[in-house]
């Protein structure tokens, strides 16, 4: 076990996790960089519940090619074929390219992304508080991941479906939704030249 | 209640941008604030642009292409009270022409929103004068060359969007270059990264024009194959380079990039199967006549023959592949180029003066 950071969620819970978890923060690697005697970071804008999800998404992702990472980009020390420790490879192989084709850190990273959408699916209420999390704490993997859930779930579905899915209440008057639709009504209808 | 009903509108706008433009207009339909969080916004496109094509000569409505669904659209122009004639993408909107003045008229148009504004006049007047696009923000035009009634107009002048309401003079040109930019009224043109504004003829012998924006000096630079190209097109390169595709017809297809010492460097060939399908083999081609057409940006080009025909698609990513054309190929000529299609009101349409 590396070195450990404190975090205090809104509701006064204490979480102690690994540097290279928490450091997928942006955040918490910044206010970590200052000089805290205690290395516990409060976090009043998370509360327990929703920092408890966040980490689980950040302990699996610690170690893990980011998903946004074109292939060829991935350091080989990530590679799972290479024995994944971060810990251990030399300074001058971590900025070396790895190969695009190695299937392995493509395997991984697809499965990774597999348990991104089951880790989210359905709830658009765990979406929302992710959302904001991501957005707060500055994670990029879990804000990419929140916003493709919430956009998997607008994707294809009529205004009331969306409506329903996403708890909003239609403001519109008939007219005005059909005015809408009818300014966008290209969009459905294809043309031959 | 609904939490997504308050979401601060930059994350709202941040899930509209994983969503192809009819997912948005339906959730732009939900409710209010999701509305105004769409229209406000546009956020950075993360989909490949579509091809709009306008017909040369004006029309009710022009074209758009959707290559996720490879579907095209029609939009209405009947909001424009005088034809137009597409000339360069600029932002996320269409730079064009006035058709029915000989003398060039520019106006900035967003077929989307169908929203327009015209450009100020030109410090002099010209007719067929090469046009560059600067596309940054707010971005700006070049003007180069033409003719009036006193003969060609060697001179350059700039417009910068929202500085203020007027053409500026650049100085005068070459007159060879005036003449050549004139007679053979380039297609497209590039702002390269180092600084030049690149146009080309618009027929062969294709010759490639540099106009450095801070020395204001001209040079030319030779086409690759100059003698044989018979189709070609310039594009901006990734790296901000300046790219050229061409081929001679009938025989293969090349994206060329130019180095810095003025060479071309092939970058990628058309495999010939491919090519063949949009270009016919040697001996179809001189009766099928007709040119190739290319339209291309950092990282997509586009190749087909007519409106509605097969066309042969390049990402760098992807390689090449082939979209399926419609049923009847139509005649009209047309001319194109690459936009992110927007739902969101254009805030260029608003420049205050």
């Amino acid at each position: 076990m590396g070195k450990t950071i404190k975090l205090i969620s809104g509701d006064g819970e204490m979480f102690e996790v690994e540097e290279a978890v928490a450091f997928q923060s942006n955040i918490i690697k910044s206010l970590a960089d200052e000089d805290n005697a205690d290395d516990c970071i409060p976090l009043p804008r998370v509360d327990s519940q929703i920092l408890s999800k966040v980490l689980e998404f950040c302990r699996k992702h610690a170690n893990s090619p980011s998903v946004h990472t074109k292939f060829a980009a991935i350091p080989s020390e990530l590679c799972p074929k290479h024995d994944g420790s971060a810990a251990g490879a030399s300074s001058s192989e971590s900025s070396s390219a790895h190969s695009e084709t190695c299937r392995a850190c493509y395997d991984a990273v697809m499965k990774l992304v597999q348990w991104d959408l089951e880790f989210v699916k359905v709830d658009l209420d765990l979406i929302h508080h992710l959302l904001k999390a991501a957005n707060y704490l500055d994670i990029e993997d879990l804000m990419f991941m929140a916003v493709e859930g919430a956009a998997n779930a607008i994707r294809g579905n009529n205004p009331e479906e969306i409506r329903k899915l996403f708890d909003l209440e239609n403001d519109f008057t008939p007219e005005e939704e059909k005015e809408i639709l009818k300014e966008y009504s290209w969009l459905d209808d294809p043309f031959e030249p | 209640m609904g939490m997504w009903a308050v979401l601060p509108l930059d994350l709202l706008a941040r899930v509209f941008s994983f969503l192809p433009p009819d997912s948005v207009a339906r959730a732009m339909a939900a409710c209010k604030h999701w509305l105004a969080c769409a229209r406000s916004r546009a956020a950075a496109p993360r989909h490949a642009p579509w091809l709009i094509a306008l017909p040369a000569r004006g029309g009710p409505a022009c074209f758009a292409h959707d290559p996720a669904l490879n579907r095209w659209h029609a939009l209405p122009l009947d909001f424009l009270p005088c034809p137009l004639r597409l000339v360069a993408p600029v932002g996320r909107s269409l730079l064009c022409r006035l058709t029915a003045s000989s003398d060039l008229r520019l106006v900035l148009l967003n077929p989307f929103t169908r929203q327009f504004r015209h450009l100020p006049d030109l410090a002099t007047p010209r007719r067929n004068p090469a046009v560059g696009v600067i596309d940054s923000s707010p971005f700006s035009v070049i003007v180069a060359g033409g003719a009036s009634g006193s003969g060609y107009e060697p001179k350059v002048e700039l417009y910068e969007d929202g500085r203020v309401d007027r053409w500026e003079s650049l100085g005068p040109m070459p007159v060879e270059f005036a003449v050549r930019l004139t007679v053979w009224t380039p297609n497209e043109s590039v702002h390269a990264g180092d600084g030049a504004m690149y146009w080309m003829t618009s027929a062969r012998a294709y010759s490639v024009m540099g106009f450095d924006l801070r020395r204001r000096t001209w040079r030319e630079v030779k086409a690759p194959m100059a003698d044989q190209l018979e189709w070609a097109a310039l594009v901006r390169r990734p790296n901000r380079k300046l790219g050229l595709v061409g081929g001679a017809v009938g025989g293969q297809g090349t994206v060329w990039e130019l180095t810095d010492k003025d060479a071309w460097a092939a970058v990628a060939e058309v495999p010939a199967k491919l090519g063949q399908r949009i270009w016919g083999c040697r001996k179809e081609a001189a009766a099928l006549g007709g040119v190739v057409r290319c339209v291309g940006d950092e990282r997509t080009v586009y190749l087909f023959k007519d409106f509605g025909s097969e066309m042969l698609v390049w990402e760098e990513e992807r390689g090449w592949r082939l979209m399926e054309g419609r049923r009847r190929v139509s005649s009209t000529p047309i001319k194109a180029a690459l936009l992110h299609p927007t739902l969101s009101v254009a805030e260029i349409f608003h420049a205050s003066m």
